[in-house]
């Protein structure tokens, strides 16, 4: 990835989102695609773009805060964990009792996944086409 | 140049010069509540200016946005303003020239009769009687072109929950909506790709401006300069639309001021001033909490073809819970209902066979409050009163057996710890034990009640009319003189408060407008 494509993560944080990205939506399964396939962290990156500088701080604390918790308990940053262990951790933070952490999490989800599923890639690989721009589909055609 | 079709619409690329104005009414905000005001004041005759922080957008030009991608644009915080208590409830709010009304769903009730009596009966609000409010939803109704929703363009998401409360003979039936010519593309909380919802920006605004209002969309008010008892100037900025930064200064200087920033940003904006104009003001929040309840069934569903919030359910409406359609496309939905990892593709895969339907509690018991927080924005309190919980519990429970008796393989209830309900039998498990506020993903959509209507200065921030009670020429009119929850969806309830309060207005403008 070159830092110029990015618009507001610096390379550390990228890789960060990078991993978290593939950990919430991983290659194969159900369809084949995952995060990687279309850099969903790039997409998220061009997608929080207008956030305020509040706003962006938090995404940013969240982002390390992934990173260097599992510091504590499993002695490795989360982007060196492999893809089952990051899932794992993951659904720690989904399922989590407090639910401060699981609205955190949600918020960090539906900023990845949003793009995400709306690249038509993604939304041939699932056979939806709800966001076809000017002609949408609809029961009556215009 | 301002924008095409509109001569007195203004946006940031047709301004290049700081502006002053001396109009004789200054209206911020132009929502459903400023907007109706803008059409009326200014067909009386008197010279209306409009700031409106948000931009100026029509089908050409969000059409071609991906869903998602409203958010960023016509919402302001990306959807994502919250209400802080024992758990953030989302409480999104539209930003552009229309307001929320341009990414509302387009449902359309008038206020109950019952909600009106008891606001002249506990606040002593006077000729807003149903017989008085009737003339006013006549024409509201009649200029945004409210119709029930035909049921060619409902879709299957709302005939399913249909077929399940026709089992259980559940009073139900489908939901009056502002419309023309909907085709049913599912978009309507994104801004209507072909126009159809007729938000107010397609009606009451280009009236306003045919009557010789001047509106201005990316202009904020920040400042509001008030001497003694008479307001005396707004300052403001126009803001460069994509950056949000400011390009030039807007100063107006107008006899009479009206607020309509909406239940958020009206008392948001006077506390920020330190314009402290009753103990109510920011109190007395009420904003119909609302769960979604999804199912999943054998048959094809595709629930994002049709539209969105077409049918309602109403057999518990009598005790505050209302059961609304709602579907988002597959990128909305899929991160709040889905899990992550290999679980969460296997439920994108299966997207096409699930239902989803939205129950609503009217919070006569739960408060919140809005005041002047940090970074520039509110800071917005609500707790849920445990009484209300119960309702919303009680509602979850309904709507899943709804959905049973439409042939749901299971039901998600998005209550935590109560996930998946695999049978009928399971529904009896949400009452149990005592679920807490924290179980539930909330979300909220009709901000209200923030400057109070009332008779008593020190119960409420307006009287029956609008108008400040400490202020000479200063009115409210948007969702926060709404005194308390209505239990149906609020924007015919603002717009009609707004026509009748303008039409007071200017029957009394030789004492109101010096
Ligand atoms: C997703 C969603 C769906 C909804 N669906 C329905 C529905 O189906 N039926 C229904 O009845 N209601 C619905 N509502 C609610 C309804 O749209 C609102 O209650 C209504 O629009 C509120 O009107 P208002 O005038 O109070 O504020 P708004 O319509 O929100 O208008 C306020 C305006 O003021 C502007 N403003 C704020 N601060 C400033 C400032 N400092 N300077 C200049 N401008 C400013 C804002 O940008 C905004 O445009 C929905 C709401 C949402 C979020
Ligand atoms: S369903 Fe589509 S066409 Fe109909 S009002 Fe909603 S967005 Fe517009």
């Amino acid at each position: 990835m070159a830092i110029k494509e990015l618009k507001v993560l610096d390379q550390k944080l990228y890789n960060i989102a990078r991993a978290i990205a593939e950990a919430i939506i991983p290659a194969g399964g159900a369809f084949e695609p995952g995060a990687n396939e279309v850099d969903a962290a790039l997409l998220f990156d061009h997608y929080i773009d207008r956030l305020s500088r509040i706003q962006f701080r938090f995404i940013k604390y969240i982002l390390y805060m992934i990173q260097y918790t599992p510091l504590l308990t499993k002695f490795k940053l989360f982007t060196r964990m492999s893809l089952g262990e990051r899932i794992k951790y993951l659904q720690g933070w989904e399922e989590s009792r407090v639910s401060s952490k699981r609205y955190i999490f949600i918020t960090l989800k539906l900023l990845i996944m949003m793009p995400f599923y709306s690249d038509d890639r993604i939304q041939d690989a699932i056979g939806i086409h709800s966001s076809m721009g000017e002609h949408p589909e609809c029961l009556l055609k215009v | 140049m301002p924008a095409e079709g509109i001569n007195m619409l203004f946006t940031y690329k047709d301004i290049t010069k700081d502006i002053f104005e001396q109009p004789d009414v200054c209206i911020i905000g132009s929502g459903a509540g400023g907007a109706v005001m803008a059409d009326v004041l200014s067909g009386a005759g008197l010279d209306v200016v409009v700031l409106e922080e948000g931009g100026y957008y029509t089908k050409d030009r969000y059409s071609n946005y991906k869903p998602y991608e409203s958010f960023k644009i016509l919402y302001r915080d990306y959807g994502a303003t919250l209400a802080f208590g024992r758990i953030p409830i989302m409480l999104p709010l539209g930003r552009a020239v229309g307001g929320t009304t341009v990414i509302n769903s387009g449902t359309c009730f008038r206020t109950p009769d019952s909600v009106l009596n008891d606001w002249a009966e506990t606040f002593g609000i006077i000729k807003a009687s149903p017989i008085d409010m009737e003339p006013y939803f006549e024409r509201v109704e009649k200029t945004i072109n409210v119709v029930p929703v035909d049921p060619e363009i409902l879709g299957r998401n709302g005939l399913v929950f249909k077929r399940g409360a026709d089992a259980l003979g559940l009073s139900n039936g489908m939901l009056k909506h502002n419309m023309i010519n909907c085709h049913g593309c599912g978009r309507c909380v994104f801004g209507c790709p072909t126009d159809a919802k007729q938000a107010v920006h397609l009606n009451f605004i280009p009236s306003a401006v045919k009557h010789g209002a001047r509106v201005y969309a990316n202009a904020r008010a920040d400042r509001i300069r008030v001497e003694g008892r008479t307001v005396k100037e707004i300052t403001g900025s126009i803001l460069n639309e994509e950056t949000d930064n400011r390009i030039y200064s807007i100063s107006v200087k107008p006899k009479l001021l009206i607020m309509s920033a909406g239940a958020v940003y009206t008392p948001y904006m006077l506390d920020r001033n330190n314009l402290r104009i009753s103990p109510e003001l920011g109190r007395n929040l009420a904003i119909h909490p609302a769960v979604r309840v999804t199912a999943m069934f054998d048959e094809l569903i595709e629930g994002y073809k049709g539209v969105p919030q077409g049918n309602y359910m109403d057999a518990y409406a009598s005790e505050g819970i209302m059961h609304e359609g709602i579907f988002v496309p597959p990128e909305i939905g899929l991160p709040v209902m889905g899990k992550l990892g290999f679980k969460g593709k296997e439920l994108a895969s299966n997207y096409n066979r699930t239902a989803a339907f939205g129950v609503m509690v009217s919070d006569k018991n739960s408060f919140g409050s809005v005041r002047a927080g940090v970074d520039n924005r509110p800071f917005i309190t609500y707790s849920l009163h445990p009484y209300d919980i119960k309702k919303m519990i009680k509602g979850i429970a309904v709507a899943s057996e709804v959905f049973f008796a439409a042939g749901a393989k299971s039901v998600n209830t998005s209550v935590f710890g109560f996930n998946e309900l695999k049978t009928p039998d399971d529904i009896s498990r949400l009452f149990e034990k005592k679920i807490s506020a924290t179980a539930f993903e909330m979300m909220a959509f009709h901000p209200l009640g923030t400057a109070r209507m009332g008779e008593m200065p020190g119960h409420s921030v307006v009287d029956s009319f609008g108008k400040v009670h400490v202020i000479d020429n200063m009115f409210i009119s948007d969702g926060s003189i709404v005194p308390t929850s209505l239990g149906v969806n609020p924007q015919i309830t603002i717009m009609s408060l707004s026509m009748r309060n303008a039409e007071h207005i200017a029957e009394n403008r030789s004492k109101l407008i010096k």
